[in-house]
C-alpha cells in the first residue's frame, strides 16, 4: 500500500524525484543551447545567400522556382514574388530550354555535370548570357528538384566579343595589307607572317615559320641587315631603304623594310613591313633618264660649217645644264677641231643674273681652249634686260640672230658667199 | 741649269713648248727659266706654250704662266697658249683663274697661223 509505505521510502522517492527534475532542467538548457546555435547558423546561411554575389534559385522537378536569393532579382528583371510562381521556360530562351531538358536529364542520371551555358529573357526583354552549375536535390533518397547557382556572364561575353572583334580586324589588317609584314622573336626566329609576305616571298606559311629574318635577304645584304638590327636593338626601330630581298626562286627584289620592336605580352618581338619598290625604282629610273635625255636634247652641239659649230639653248639654263652644256660644247670643239661656235639664244625664254654668268663662263671657256664663241639670238628682249641687269658682256661678240653670227664667222674665216645669179 | 722634264724646240723664228702632264711646281718654275733663257739665246719673235698633256690646272700653274707671257712681252715676244682640254678649260672658270686677255689656239697648228711672221719670207 502507498500510505504504508516507509519514511526512508518516501525519502529515497523524493531524491529520485528531484534527481529526475535537475536531469530535465540540465536537459533543456542543453536544448536551448543547440536551438540558439542553430538560429545562428541558420542566420548565416541565410546571409551567405541572399548576400551571394551568384545568383541561386531552386525548382521542383516540373521546372516550377521553388525558391531564389535576391541576386536572381537583379539578373532576371522579376521580383522574388513574380520569379517564385514562373517555370523555367517562361524566362529562357527556347534553344537554351531544349538545353535545360538535356541538362536536367543528364542529372536524373546521377551525372556530374560541368558548368554551362544558357541565355535568359529578362522581364524588359533583354538576352542575358548565364553560367551555371547545377546539381539535384533529393528528399528521402528520392529526386525532389534541380538547385543552381548562375552567373550573369553577359560582360565576360562583350569583352570576349571584343577581344574576337580586334583579333579579326588584326588579322584582317595583316591579311589584306598591300605589303609583307613578318613577326620575328627578338633572336630573329620568325613566328607569323600575313599573306601578301607569302605571295611576295614565294614561300608557304610553314615554310617561313621555320626561317630566320636573315634568311629573306640574300648574303651580300648581311652587312646592312646586322646594321639594321643594330639599330633596332639600339633605338627600336629601323628603316632599310632599297634594301634586296631574296624569294624562294632565288629571285631578288628591291625593298624598303621598317621594323619596329613590339611588345606582346611582356615579350619582345621584331615586326617588320617589307615594301616592294621595284615599280618605284624603275620608274625613277625612266624619270632620271628622260630628264638625262631632255637636258641633251636641249643643248645639241652641231657642226654647220667647216670650222664653225652651232650650239642652240632651248629652255632655262640652270647650273647643271650650263655645266653640261660647256662640257659638251668643249668637248666638240676638240673633236672637230673647229675654232669658231655660235652659241644661240633665241630659244631661251628670259634671262637672268645667273643665266648670264653661266653663258659667259661658257664663252670664257671657249676662249680658253683657243676658239671663239660668238653669242647669237640676242632678241631685243633679251638686250634690255641685260643691259637693266647690268651684265658687262665685253670682249664677246654677239649678234641678234643666228645668221648674223655666221656671217661674223666666215668673215673671220675669210670666207664670202657668192651669189652667182649677180654674174 | 736647263730643265730635264720641258722641251723647248725652236721652229725658225717660234719657239715650241711642251709642257709635261701634271707639272709640279719645281717644273712650272724650272719651265719658266727655261723659256726665258731660250728667248734670249734664240731672239724669237713668238712663243707657243703646249699644255695638251696638261690634265689638272692649280692656281700656282695659272699664275706662273700669266707672269711667263707677261715676262715674254717684254722681251718682245709674243705668247700663243695651244691645246686646252676641256675639263682644264672648265675647271679654269669653275675656280675662277684668271688668264688674262692670254692669246690661245686649239692646237699647235693653229697656233703658229697665229704667231706672226714665223715663216721665213714673213707670209703667213
Amino acid at each position: 500500500m502507498q500510505a504504508e509505505k516507509s519514511k526512508e521510502e518516501l525519502l529515497e522517492e523524493l531524491e529520485d524525484l528531484r534527481r529526475q527534475v535537475s536531469e530535465m532542467k540540465k536537459s533543456a538548457t542543453e536544448a536551448n543551447a543547440i536551438f540558439e546555435s542553430l538560429k545562428e547558423s541558420e542566420e548565416r546561411f541565410r546571409g551567405l545567400f541572399e548576400n551571394a554575389s551568384d545568383g541561386i534559385w531552386a525548382q521542383d522537378l516540373k521546372g516550377n522556382f521553388t525558391w531564389a536569393n535576391k541576386i536572381t532579382e537583379t539578373t532576371t528583371g522579376y521580383t522574388l514574388k513574380e520569379f517564385l510562381g514562373m517555370n523555367i521556360a517562361e524566362i529562357i530562351t527556347p534553344e537554351s530550354l531544349q538545353e535545360a531538358r538535356k541538362i536536367k536529364q543528364r542529372l536524373m542520371n546521377n551525372e556530374l555535370l560541368p558548368v554551362y551555358e544558357l541565355d535568359v529573357k529578362t522581364k524588359d526583354g533583354r538576352v542575358v548570357p548565364l553560367e551555371l552549375n547545377s546539381h539535384l536535390i533529393m528528399k528521402n533518397g528520392e529526386p525532389f528538384g534541380v538547385e543552381a547557382i548562375l552567373r550573369d556572364i553577359s560582360e565576360r561575353k562583350r569583352i570576349e566579343q571584343a577581344h574576337h572583334d580586334s583579333e579579326v580586324k588584326y588579322r584582317a589588317l595583316m591579311d589584306y595589307s598591300s605589303d609583307a609584314i613578318v613577326l620575328a622573336e627578338f633572336e630573329g626566329d620568325l613566328i607569323e607572317v600575313n599573306r601578301k609576305a607569302e605571295s611576295l616571298l614565294g614561300y608557304l606559311q610553314e615554310d617561313l615559320l621555320n626561317m630566320r629574318f636573315i634568311d629573306l635577304h640574300p648574303q651580300e645584304e648581311a652587312e646592312r641587315i646586322e646594321g639594321g638590327l643594330a639599330e633596332l636593338y639600339e633605338k627600336g626601330s629601323t628603316y632599310l631603304n632599297d634594301i634586296l630581298v631574296l624569294t624562294k626562286s632565288g629571285r631578288t627584289f628591291p625593298a624598303e623594310s621598317t621594323a619596329t620592336i613590339v611588345e606582346y605580352g611582356g615579350k619582345k618581338l621584331i615586326q617588320a613591313v617589307i615594301h616592294d619598290i621595284t615599280k618605284r625604282k624603275r620608274n625613277q629610273e625612266i624619270i632620271t633618264r628622260q630628264a638625262q635625255e631632255i637636258m641633251e636634247i636641249s643643248t645639241p652641239v652641231v657642226q654647220i660649217w667647216d670650222n664653225v659649230l652651232a650650239a642652240p639653248v632651248i629652255g632655262t639654263l640652270d647650273s647643271q645644264r650650263a655645266e653640261q652644256f660647256t662640257e659638251r660644247l668643249l668637248n666638240k670643239i676638240v673633236e672637230t677641231n673647229s675654232p669658231i661656235a655660235l652659241v644661240d639664244i633665241t630659244g631661251v625664254p628670259a634671262i637672268d643674273t645667273r643665266t648670264a654668268q653661266h653663258l659667259i663662263d661658257t664663252i670664257s671657256a671657249v676662249q680658253l681652249l683657243g676658239g671663239q664663241a660668238i653669242l647669237t639670238g640676242v632678241r631685243p628682249a633679251i638686250a634690255q634686260t641685260l643691259v637693266h641687269l647690268g651684265i658687262n658682256l665685253n670682249g664677246v661678240v654677239t649678234r641678234p640672230s643666228l645668221a648674223a653670227g655666221l656671217q661674223v664667222a666666215f668673215q673671220k674665216l675669210g670666207l664670202q658667199i657668192k651669189n652667182n645669179n649677180e654674174l | 741649269m736647263i730643265a730635264k722634264n720641258t722641251s723647248v724646240i725652236k721652229i725658225y723664228n717660234t719657239l715650241l713648248v711642251t709642257v709635261p702632264a701634271d707639272p709640279d711646281d719645281n717644273t712650272i718654275t724650272e719651265l719658266q727659266e727655261h723659256v726665258l733663257e731660250s728667248m734670249e739665246k734664240c731672239v724669237a719673235k713668238g712663243v707657243i706654250l703646249d699644255i695638251s698633256m696638261v690634265e689638272t690646272l692649280d692656281s700656282f700653274f695659272a699664275r706662273t704662266i700669266t707672269e711667263t707671257i707677261q715676262m715674254v712681252a717684254v722681251m718682245g715676244g709674243d705668247t700663243v697658249i695651244a691645246g686646252m682640254r676641256p675639263s682644264v678649260a672648265i675647271t679654269a672658270i669653275q675656280l675662277g683663274l684668271n688668264l688674262g686677255n692670254v692669246r690661245t689656239a686649239l692646237n699647235v697648228e693653229l697656233a703658229l697661223d697665229m704667231v706672226a711672221d714665223f715663216r721665213p719670207g714673213g707670209q703667213k
